[in-house]
């Protein structure tokens, strides 16, 4: 009898448990209430400005902003200018302008309280206003007969332009207060490019590294920006 | 999630390395070598193969193109550095009818872009040539230009009648 009354103590008390751990996330809410600082963020990408130094054919420079217009989605910008040179021997170019990326970024990463660090995935609208220079070739014979015919006549070709989307992936950090760092990765689809006359743009300032046998191109950006909070909510 | 990605930007960075854009593939036209069919005088829709058929540079005899090979046709390249290139053609080298005669062919060079890798190819445009006996008499009695232009080897640009 004495132990069939504790049994069912134990059994009410262990059934009970649940119905009342269940009731805990709904009846405790947390009321302390971190405000969340946002605004404009500006920076530039880093590797642009390495690669200058590294690359004696490359040289460019690539401001950045966003601002973020909702919890999750920040309106993203980058403007640039690029100038590339290419020395193959049966070709010698260069290509140089300015870029304008427009889009929004989309923050997947849900952080602890105080923390603004983002996992994120963006699209972008390109717009690349340039020059194709031809500084000298050599005409592609497979025939070795007469010795190979080297032209030089510097060729320019202004006012190209072109269009693309890109598709960004990155991820950013906050590394101290109010200033970021941020890996991206860029898949790019060219929509249309004005192309010079009997020759072609091999390299569109913001597209980077066109392709003959496809419209795709890829790219990758390295961040440092600084948060002006403008707002805390 | 951040090791996954970590995994991705290694990746793009080993694709990202070399495209098919880096060598220009043998199956590109490039500049086109100037292609001559032979044919019977008499039957001139007929092809007539050329005994000992040799040809060399004007400027050049140590260059020859072919040696004493009998064909219908040759492929012979033209000079993109001048607007004339001068050959020797050569009947039957080492046999009773040798004969040569002179070809000089005059042009304007047009160069024309291709793509990344093989940059320009060299264009013939307004082909004409004129035909020299040398010093024995002429083998080529007729030769017609089918093609001013000479941008591809598919067809022959000029046919020889003899």
């Amino acid at each position: 009898m004495k132990l069939k009354h504790i049994l069912l103590f134990s059994i009410s008390i262990w059934f009970a448990s649940f119905s009342m751990k269940a009731q805990e996330p709904e009846t405790v809410t947390d009321t302390t209430n971190v405000p969340t600082k946002y605004g404009l963020r500006i920076g530039i990408d880093l590797s642009k400005p390495l690669r200058t130094l590294i690359d004696n054919n490359y040289s460019g420079l690539e401001i950045v902003a966003d601002y973020r217009i909702s919890k999750k989605f920040y309106a993203a910008a980058e403007l640039g200018n690029e100038s590339m040179q290419y020395n193959e021997t049966n070709l010698s170019s260069k290509f140089s302008g300015s870029y304008i990326k427009l889009g929004v970024d989309y923050n997947s990463y849900v952080n602890w309280v105080g923390m603004h660090n983002e996992i994120f995935a963006g699209v972008r609208y390109g717009f690349a206003t340039f020059k194709d220079e031809i500084i000298g070739y050599q005409i592609y014979n497979t025939n070795q007969t007469y010795p190979p015919t080297l032209i030089l006549n510097p060729q320019e070709f202004s006012g190209l332009n072109a269009h693309w989307a890109e598709f960004v992936l990155g991820i950013r950090t906050e590394v101290f207060n109010n200033l970021f760092l941020s890996v991206n990765l860029r898949l790019k689809r060219l929509i249309t490019d004005t192309k010079p006359e009997n020759f072609d743009n091999l390299f569109i300032p913001g597209y980077q590294k066109t392709n003959d046998f496809s419209k795709f191109g890829a790219g990758y950006g390295y961040t440092i920006s600084y948060l002006i909070p403008l707002f805390k909510k | 999630m951040i090791k996954n990605i970590f995994i991705l930007i290694v990746l793009f960075f080993i694709t990202n390395s070399c495209t098919r854009d880096d060598i220009c593939s043998g199956e590109t036209p490039t500049t086109p070598l100037l292609i001559i069919t032979f044919n019977d005088s008499n039957n001139p829709t007929a092809r007539k193969s050329v005994t000992g058929l040799t040809v060399r540079l004007a400027n050049s005899s140590a260059l020859s193109f072919f040696k004493n090979d009998p064909n219908d046709s040759i492929a012979i390249p033209l000079n993109t550095n001048s607007r004339t290139t001068s050959f020797i053609i050569i009947r039957d080298i080492d046999g009773p009818t040798q004969n040569s005669d002179t070809i000089n062919f005059s042009y304007e060079n047009n160069a024309v872009y291709i793509n990344r890798a093989c940059g320009f190819k060299n264009n013939f445009i307004g082909l004409d040539r004129t035909i020299g006996e040398g010093n024995d008499g002429l083998w080529v009695l007729r030769s017609t230009i089918n093609k001013t232009t000479v941008e591809d080897e598919i067809e022959a640009h000029i046919t020889i009648f003899h």
